[in-house]
């Protein structure tokens, strides 16, 4: 078997990736509520983003205080993605106003700890439009680092690519959007 | 081999499918690739479990009450029996099993 998790480099995300989950998710952060989506692509050592999914309905929970996938909801995204090919390359989710985009506890120990898996924290609700603002951070190890402004800088390389597949997944199925 | 039910010859395996077998896969949305392994059909979930977590380096936690625990995905459903054997899962003519781990991801600022 070959090792489950390729180093990798950097990341490369399209415009469209930073578009598509905005969109996703300020519905709720206007609400006042959490919400978040989940980037997949291709793991290898530069490991693009080529797939934006947002859970919807019963795949997921909105609340004030948190926002959470269900399991069979996580199954069904990975049953349509893997055939593909597709990764798990990073978990976005928002903190609402007053909440600066650093992670909690249960952000850390309730989110997905695989190595070089982001964890991205979308600030004010949503409203933070510039990646460069929002909380980055990477599974290392045995806990989650947060880039620094320089690292970010190097490891992420944001393109004016517009090609990006968005999808919404629940329990039983994954839709193109 | 006879190709009966119940009924492997020792040796054989790597040529010959044996009926006490199960070709078992494990997939894990943040790996590229699945946990692979031959396993007895009696074989409870449990033990596959533990073994596809090992490879995948993930285990399960606790934070104060909550527990963050991976669970089994086959055929669309969610496994909550893990004493349950290959055989009992998949019947006994299955030879192979594709599950996928899966969690549920919480994030939040205010769950204690």
């Amino acid at each position: 078997m070959k090792a489950p998790y390729p180093a990798i480099r950097q990341w490369v995300v399209p415009d469209a990736a930073i578009v598509s989950t905005l969109a996703g998710v300020r519905h709720a952060g206007l609400s006042g509520k959490e919400s978040g989506a989940l980037w997949l692509g291709s793991r290898q050592e530069v490991a693009e983003v080529t797939t934006v999914a947002l859970p919807v309905g019963d795949g997921h929970d909105e609340a004030r205080s948190q926002w959470s996938v269900s399991a069979q909801a996580y199954g069904t995204l990975s049953r349509w993605a893997k055939p593909q090919g597709l990764s798990l390359l990073g978990v976005l989710h928002l903190h609402l106003p007053g909440i600066a985009p650093r992670m909690s506890q249960t952000d850390r120990n309730h989110g997905v700890r695989a190595p070089a898996v982001l964890s991205i924290i979308i600030g004010n609700g949503g409203a933070d439009e510039e990646p460069e603002r929002w909380g980055w951070f990477v599974f290392e190890e045995h806990d989650f680092r947060q880039f620094s402004p320089g690292e970010l800088g190097r490891r992420v390389k944001r393109t004016r690519d517009r090609r990006i597949e968005t999808v919404l997944f629940n329990r039983k199925e994954v839709l193109r959007r | 081999m006879s190709g009966q039910p119940g009924i492997a010859v020792a040796g054989s395996l790597q040529n010959t499918p044996s009926h006490d077998v199960v070709e078992v896969n494990v997939s894990y949305l943040p790996a590229t690739g699945p946990f692979h392994r031959a396993y007895p059909e009696a074989t409870a979930l449990s033990t596959v479990r533990a073994d596809a977590m090992g490879f995948f380096g993930v285990v399960d936690r606790q934070q104060g009450r909550d527990t963050y625990t991976y669970f089994f995905e086959f055929e669309a459903r969610r496994i909550t029996n893990l004493s349950e054997t290959l055989t009992a899962l998949l019947g006994p003519d299955r030879r192979g099993a594709e599950l996928h781990l899966v969690e549920q991801i919480t994030q939040g600022w205010g769950v204690a």
